[in-house]
């Protein structure tokens, strides 16, 4: 199987801090991986690095077997669909679900190129696989946390990305919007086959398909392998510094700290 | 005399020409402005216009050009300032409209020679908008409009979030830098109209009275763009008709507007009924 992403001690100095030191990893086509860690681990920073929006300073990084410096920056964040975790924009914004799905493909067409009817209706499909069709003409201040989110996935995905890569994308979501997001990204990766990297501090929030793991920690690469091999009390307790116990729940973990 | 009479002099129909095409141009503008919150962007490219147009007239060079480079040479301050210091914009723009606020009034201070021509820029001058003035205004009026329509969509993309808009592989930076050159180059050639100092009032009141009414993107534009005729002209009649300074009367009718806007804006009144939208 050929590697999606490959990293080779890949290092991140930002504003005179290592945050990422010698990463080395990699994340074959179709699979599917949770990056887990403390808040400031460096998750995502790593992330971001794939993504083109840190750069690489030592080490090195391939994104669908080229070289990361090789890649137009556009191109890169064409190909690798990224859902940031800190997203700021105006609630009074008059802009649609439909509209901010669209920008998704604004930048696959290019400049100078008018959006066609392909790109509207490859807009509404990645809506209907998010079941979020009903929402297109809404305003999209107006939809609710998890809501937003889902329309923000369908843009990540309208993109044709061969990479996505979802920064705590539950973050802010109430129980069950939260595991609405995560059962559309199971049923996503399961239908697509696409490779899908998801970011997050609580291990709760992994989505249950997911089938690998990379655990960092203090801008190091724990450990990284199967998630049920990983996801044990011993080798979480050493990842988040204290004595915790992990239950599973059907496909889910959830983590208790003793 | 009546809207006939007046009509039979060309200053007239050159001051009606100007205040639609100011009226149309800085308002769409405005909706880039006002919806992204950076409305000192008006203010600070008013006064970097006025700046050069000072300067120009002190050294015996175009002023027109002058106050354009500045203007420009500004806006394209502006982008690599915000994104390299990482600063909000409106605080880039605070301190790019204090520097050329006070080179503006350093230049006539300066100035040796009687200092109308100066303070027209300050004003405006829209009833000696020459045949030359009106072409240069429609040209400038018809490259910014035609660049908005070419480049709506990264425009958008970037009005929404300059992150997402980088994460989907837009052009974001370059759609950035334009809009901020649009707004130098729009100001600029509008400077005549209202003049530096309330040209801010066209690109904002517009578009913000047009907000009230739709939440819808395009039709923003639209009515932005109609609010902004109506009050640029509205305030060229009321001038002519009660001999008024033209320029004041504009920035009061297009503020009188707004306030309109707001009693009744539907949006108003959902959020009186508790609902926000």
């Amino acid at each position: 199987m050929s590697a999606a992403l490959a990293l080779s001690e890949a290092t991140v100095v930002l504003h005179g801090r290592t945050v990422l030191r010698g990463i080395t990893m990699q994340v074959d086509q179709s699979q599917f991986w949770g990056i887990a860690g403390p808040n400031g681990a460096g998750k995502s920073t790593l992330v971001k690095l794939l993504a083109g929006f840190v750069p690489l300073n030592s080490g090195q990084v391939q994104v669908l077997g080229k070289e990361l410096a090789g890649w137009p920056l556009t191109e890169l964040r064409r190909r690798v669909g990224y859902l940031p975790q800190h997203l700021f924009f105006d609630e009074g914004l008059p802009l649609s679900a439909r509209e901010v799905i669209l920008i998704g493909r604004t930048g696959l067409r290019g400049l100078m190129r008018r959006l066609t009817r392909q790109d509207r209706e490859a807009a509404a499909r990645c809506a209907e696989e998010l079941g979020v069709e009903n929402l297109l003409e809404r305003p999209f201040g107006t939809l609710s946390g998890g809501e937003r989110q889902r329309v923000l996935l369908a843009r990540a995905l309208s993109q044709e990305p061969e990479i996505l890569i979802l920064d705590e994308p539950t973050a802010g979501l109430d129980p069950r919007a939260a595991v609405r997001f995560l059962d559309s990204v199971d049923q996503l990766q399961g239908r697509r086959r696409m490779t899908v990297l998801v970011v997050t501090h609580e291990i709760s929030s992994l989505p249950s398909g997911c089938g690998q793991v990379a655990l960092v920690r203090d801008g190091s690469l724990m450990a990284a392998g199967q998630k049920e091999s990983l996801l044990s009390d011993s080798v979480l307790s050493e990842l988040y510094g204290c004595r915790v116990e992990v239950g599973r729940r059907g496909e889910r973990y959830h983590v208790f700290q003793e | 005399m009546n809207l006939i009479e007046l009509w039979q002099f060309q200053f007239f129909r050159n001051a009606l020409a100007a205040s639609v095409l100011c009226g149309a141009g800085c308002s769409v503008i405005g909706v880039f402005i006002v919806t992204m919150r950076i409305p000192f962007i008006g203010v600070a490219m008013s006064h970097a216009a006025m700046a050069g147009a000072v300067f120009g007239l002190l050294t015996g060079l175009p002023p027109a050009w002058c106050g354009f480079a500045l203007a420009l040479a500004a806006s394209l301050a502006v982008g690599p300032l915000t994104d390299r210091v990482r600063m909000d914009p409106n605080i880039s723009l605070g301190v790019i409209f204090s520097l050329m606020m006070g080179l503006a009034f350093l230049g006539i201070g300066l100035s040796p020679t009687p200092r109308s021509d100066m303070l027209g820029l300050i004003w405006g001058n829209i009833l000696l908008i020459s045949d030359e003035d009106i072409r240069r205004l429609a040209v400038v009026t018809g490259l910014g409009l035609f660049l908005v329509f070419l480049f709506y969509k990264e425009f958008r993309a970037v009005m929404f979030s300059r992150l997402v808009a980088a994460a989907s592989g837009v052009r974001e930076r370059f759609a950035w830098y334009m809009l901020l050159v649009l707004c130098g180059a729009t100001v600029t050639v509008n400077l005549d109209t209202v003049g530096g100092l309330m040209l801010f009032s066209m690109i904002v009141n517009p578009a913000a009275a047009a907000w009230q009414f739709t939440y819808r993107m395009n039709r923003l534009f639209l009515l932005s763009a109609l609010f902004g005729v109506l009050s640029a002209v509205c305030g060229m009649l009321a001038s002519s008709f009660f001999n008024l300074p033209s320029g004041a009367c504009v920035v009061v009718a297009s503020s009188a507007l707004f306030g309109i806007s707001l009693l009744f804006s539907p949006k108003r009144r959902h959020a009186g009924n508790g609902s926000v939208w």
